[in-house]
């Protein structure tokens, strides 16, 4: 169930995406739960006919799922991640532009657009039809589809995984004879999620089709042309599979931290590492990257002849392996073999092979998330106590304040400052048993749960709040009817047909709209490390 | 009682035993001064009697006597019985000082009268009251001669028992200096922008005693400042995220890691697989795979290739040393006793997860002691040992005693853009009173009208 700053959040993104009374659906869905067709009907007091064409519509952007209530009748739940996908939606295209081509950014555009397209659909809607730009496009799509980029839609993606798990589970318990142990009911739980996996990429795998013709022919051959061996299916709806493209964004990420840690040359090996592994990354819960051996690197990195130049060598001219063995020493933290040079690593390096630590480094950014939140509020002394406080666990305020080397009373003041906005709690020990206040320790420590959350929710309100401005500043009158002019067909053929004061009404709101996009995307990409890269580091306290 | 002045024998008696080392004499060493036993027993009642001496009895019964000096004796001599007492205990304290709480509940005296014989003794010029810097409410009283200690005055950091901020924040400073000016290469040992030392060519990181003395040699302050001063300040910039503690024998430590992985590529593939295998599968291949390996890698060792980058690399070293200035043959030494143990440890299996720690501790072990041989830092493992224990990681505080301590370095802070900060919703004072369609609503939010009419974005600093 979605707090008020997310269920806002959501209504606004439906709003902006789908018009406002698909955002009424959604709204009563947010705050009710779960609803029957009647029940939404009798919350928003929409006509039948509206309500239902709404929630068609959602069903196709594979934002609600259905489910069945405990009477039988059909129920739906809006998918909150999948809305907040939507976000991402630009980055998306303009990474599969980057990726594969023109070609490829109008096929996942067009499929984004639509939510669920069948690959003959897609070509109909791009107006695809001489014969070369339609192998262009059903390459771009094949690589796709193989390279999961897309992923089939199916009926399991649209039942809620939430519900699965549950009944999944129901059966495994249900196996148990007797009174259930802890460790039964662990495994039981276990056995669910590994069926759902299952399923998942059974489901996963249905996007391609072995080649009818090719079948029978050809058995020594057909290694060779396997990639070929298979066309996508026509008949299959695909969906764009976001977990591949938050790869991306992740490791984009990563790099830009280790340029910032170390240098542009260091941050080049680790995109290297990161490229060969990337066919082998699936989501961004791993935990860390598919080994790659450093001659693989060597040979990856043959043609960046400029490695060099980051480093202070005792050798006059270091050859390409030498570097790159430097450059992994650093990434890896190879000189400070303390827990505390672990957390700071980005690579671990086993004898020849290397892993990229997606756990590590994305505890990390969370971690850094964290501070800069305490920067921007309480400034250094603020983060200071912070960072002591989570090496250290849990600390008085006088013996804070001799660490950090700042006077008692100022200590005071910001540990208070900091509990208010939940970025630290307090713990109670009592003296004696009546728990007098008096007689109690009051120790601080960092409750991240309870910290990141805080910070979630007030992310949610910004990116609620810009959205919201975005529309207001589009509503202005004059604003409004400047644009309206602009969309008429004639003034669209010809710009003079504005007069200067239009004009400069229009630049203005163009600069206003860049500017509080640019915005969105960046605080989303704080929403990215908070809420996706989540996953990691969130059972261990 | 006689007030008759002490005689000869007597006053050669009490200077006998003020004279000791710590102004006390057992009863059996008396008689060397005093042979006869009753001009003795006479003596040493008579200057019991003055005050001239005390009795003291230790664990073993045996009884000594301390003499008191003739001025402690007039001092205390016109005091009355409650403020013997206190004075007694002010002694007692030292340099801590007493709190008059204390006083109170160790003389089960009267407050009043406690304050009247803190009065007084304050007026005999006997005792002083002390300022605390941890408990400045508490009157905290101290013998007028002693300098007060340093839990009282807490130490370099207070003046005029405030803690002096802008000192602190100052010398951190010049300390954060001191310790990137190493870190970073300078630009005319061909540095420029982003420009890192190599793992294997490190500069000589500085230890904490080394960024103690440049400080004493910059002469920035008068106060003296220990080991310890120095290293809280290196604390706070640890946390402060400027600096990093690491060990001094990690670069030793990456150099022996880095030699011994001369593998060629096919065969680096075959034990990929191999090790997915093993993963699934269960020990017996393992102990199998090991035996394999082994074989593999003394083929492997032999070869050319890898020698001579064994020899490449020992020459770097060599030229290191040499800008190091340490003597040669402590050097070679340790050169010699590397190669031993990158030879043991290549027999190990470094397959398995847990391998390579336990491998760097091995070596670790066979490593340290030449490196304590080493001449200059020999000193500074015994001073640092007590803050090892103190040290949170649990490797350096099991090997604490074996290293030559921790040094210092910069690093550059990977500090993202936080892309949510530039929002005006981050620091607005309203935040969570904003609510559309209330009085503060981000429709017509002002702090969006300022932000939007301020100067553009930062530009983002990379796209990829």
């Amino acid at each position: 169930m979605a707090d008020v700053n997310l269920a806002r959040l959501c209504t606004e993104i439906v709003h902006v995406h789908f018009g406002s009374l698909a955002a009424q659906v959604v709204s009563v869905l947010l705050t009710r739960g779960r609803l029957s067709l009647p029940q939404i009907l009798r919350y928003t007091q929409l006509k039948p006919r509206i309500a239902r064409a709404s929630i068609l519509a959602l069903v196709q952007h594979n934002l609600l799922w259905h489910a069945q209530s405990d009477e039988g009748t059909e129920v739906f739940e809006f998918n909150v991640d999948e809305c907040l996908m939507r976000l991402r939606f630009g980055k998306f295209v303009h990474m599969a532009q980057q990726l594969f081509g023109k070609a490829g950014a109008e096929l996942v555009q067009s499929i984004l657009d639509h939510g669920k397209l069948r690959s003959p659909d897609i070509l109909r809607l791009l107006g695809v039809h001489d014969s070369k730009s339609i192998t262009v496009h059903r390459g771009v799509m094949h690589k796709l589809v193989s390279e999961n980029y897309l992923k089939p839609s199916t009926v399991l993606s649209h039942v809620s995984p939430a519900d699965k798990q549950i009944k999944y589970e129901g059966e495994e318990k249900a196996k148990i004879s007797g009174f259930p142990t802890a460790k039964e009911l662990k495994q039981a739980k276990q056995v669910a999620e590994a069926r759902m996996r299952r399923e998942e990429e059974e489901a996963g795998k249905a996007g391609l089709k072995p080649k009818a013709t090719n079948h029978a022919v050809h058995r020594a051959r057909k290694r060779k042309l396997e990639e070929t061996d298979e066309i996508v299916d026509n008949t299959i709806y695909f969906r764009v599979n976001f977990d591949k493209f938050n790869i991306h964004i992740r490791n984009t990420l990563i790099v830009r931290a280790a340029r910032n840690r170390y240098n542009e040359e260091a941050a080049s090996v680790l995109r290297a590492i990161l490229h060969l592994t990337e066919s082998w990354q699936r989501n961004v819960a791993e935990v860390r990257s598919e080994p790659v051996s450093v001659p693989n690197l060597v040979v990856k990195l043959a043609n960046e002849d400029n490695l060099a130049r980051g480093l202070v060598l005792a050798v006059k001219k270091p050859s390409n392996t030498t570097c790159i063995k430097e450059y992994l020493g650093m990434l890896s933290c190879g000189d400070n073999p303390t827990a505390v040079g672990k957390a700071a690593s980005f690579i671990s390096l086993n004898s020849s092979k290397v892993q990229v630590e997606f756990d590590v480094i994305g505890r990390r950014l969370r971690r850094h998330v964290l501070e800069s939140v305490t920067r921007e509020r309480h400034g250094n002394e603020g983060v200071r106590i912070l960072r002591l406080l989570m090496d250290t666990g849990k600390m008085d305020d006088k013996q804070i304040s001799k660490v950090v080397m700042m006077a008692g009373k100022d200590v005071r003041a910001l540990l208070t400052a900091l509990a208010t906005d939940s970025l630290i709690s307090t713990q109670e020990v009592p003296k004696s048993a009546d728990r007098n206040p008096t007689r109690t320790f009051y120790l601080w420590y960092v409750d991240q749960h309870k910290a990141f959350s805080t910070i979630l929710g007030q992310v949610y309100k910004s990116l609620y709040n810009i959205s919201v401005r975005q529309r207001a500043e589009r509503e202005i009158p004059e604003v409004k009817a400047v644009l309206e002019k602009k969309e008429r067909s004639d003034v669209r053929q010809d710009e003079g047909l504005l007069t200067r004061l239009e004009r400069e009404i229009a630049q203005e709101w163009e600069g206003k709209l860049g500017k509080l996009v640019a915005l969105e995307m960046r605080v989303e990409e704080t929403l990215f490390i908070l809420k996706d890269l989540g996953v990691l580091g969130i059972d261990d306290d | 009682m006689s007030k008759r002045p002490p005689n000869e024998l007597e006053s050669r008696l009490h200077k006998a035993i003020l004279s000791t080392p710590n102004k006390e004499m057992t009863a059996k060493d008396t008689e060397t001064i005093i042979s006869e036993p009753n001009a003795r027993e006479r003596a040493l009642n008579f200057l019991l009697g003055v005050g001239l001496i005390k009795t003291l009895v230790d664990s073993n019964r045996r009884v000594s006597f301390r003499a008191v000096t003739k001025g402690e004796l007039v001092a205390t001599k016109d005091l009355n019985g409650e403020e013997n007492l206190v004075f007694s205990h002010i002694k007692a304290a030292g340099s801590e000082g007493i709190w008059t709480k204390h006083l109170k509940t160790k003389t089960n005296l009267h407050q009043t009268i406690i304050d009247r014989s803190l009065k007084t003794l304050t007026q005999k010029r006997l005792v002083k009251r002390v300022p605390s810097v941890q408990h400045p409410t508490r009157k905290i009283y101290m013998l007028e001669g002693l300098e007060p200690s340093i839990s009282l005055t807490g130490g370099p950091w207070y003046t005029d028992n405030e803690l002096d901020t802008e000192f602190i924040q100052h010398l951190t400073e010049v300390c954060y200096k001191f310790v990137r000016d190493t870190t970073f290469p300078k630009r005319k040992e061909g540095g420029g922008e982003g420009v890192l030392y190599a793992i294997s060519n490190p500069p000589r990181y500085p230890t904490a005693q080394d960024i103690r003395s440049s400080l004493k040699k910059a002469k920035l302050t008068e106060t003296e400042l220990s080991v310890e001063h120095v290293e809280m300040l290196l604390n706070v910039l640890i946390l402060d995220g400027k600096i990093e503690k690491l060990p001094a024998f990690g670069t030793s430590m990456w150099d022996s890691i880095a030699n011994d992985e001369p593998e060629s590529d096919s065969d680096i593939e075959e034990k990929q697989r191999k090790k997915r295998k093993s993963k699934s599968v269960d020990d017996k291949s393992h102990s199998k795979k090991r035996k394999k390996r082994n074989e593999s890698e003394s083929e492997e060792s032999s070869s050319s290739e890898d020698e001579s980058r064994i020899k490449r690399r020992r020459k770097r070293r060599k030229d290191d040393d040499e800008t190091e200035s340490e003597p040669e043959s402590a050097t070679l030494k340790r050169k010699k006793k590397k190669k031993k143990v990158e030879i043991e440890s290549d027999s190990s299996d470094a397959m398995t997860d847990g391998e390579p720690k336990k491998k760097k501790r091995k070596k670790l072990g066979v490593l340290s002691p030449s490196d304590a041989s080493s001449s200059e830092e020999d000193e500074v493992p015994r001073r640092k040992r007590k803050y090892l224990g103190r040290s949170p990681s649990p490797f350096l505080s099991r090997f604490g005693d074996e290293t030559d301590g921790s040094v210092y370095r910069a690093i550059k802070e990977e500090h993202l853009s936080l892309g949510w900060s530039e929002a005006p919703c981050t620091l607005c004072p309203s935040f969570d009173f904003c609510k559309g369609g209330g009085p503060v609503n981000p429709k017509d939010c002002v702090y969006y009208g300022e932000w939007l009419a301020a100067a553009s974005l930062n530009a983002i600093e990379d796209q990829e």
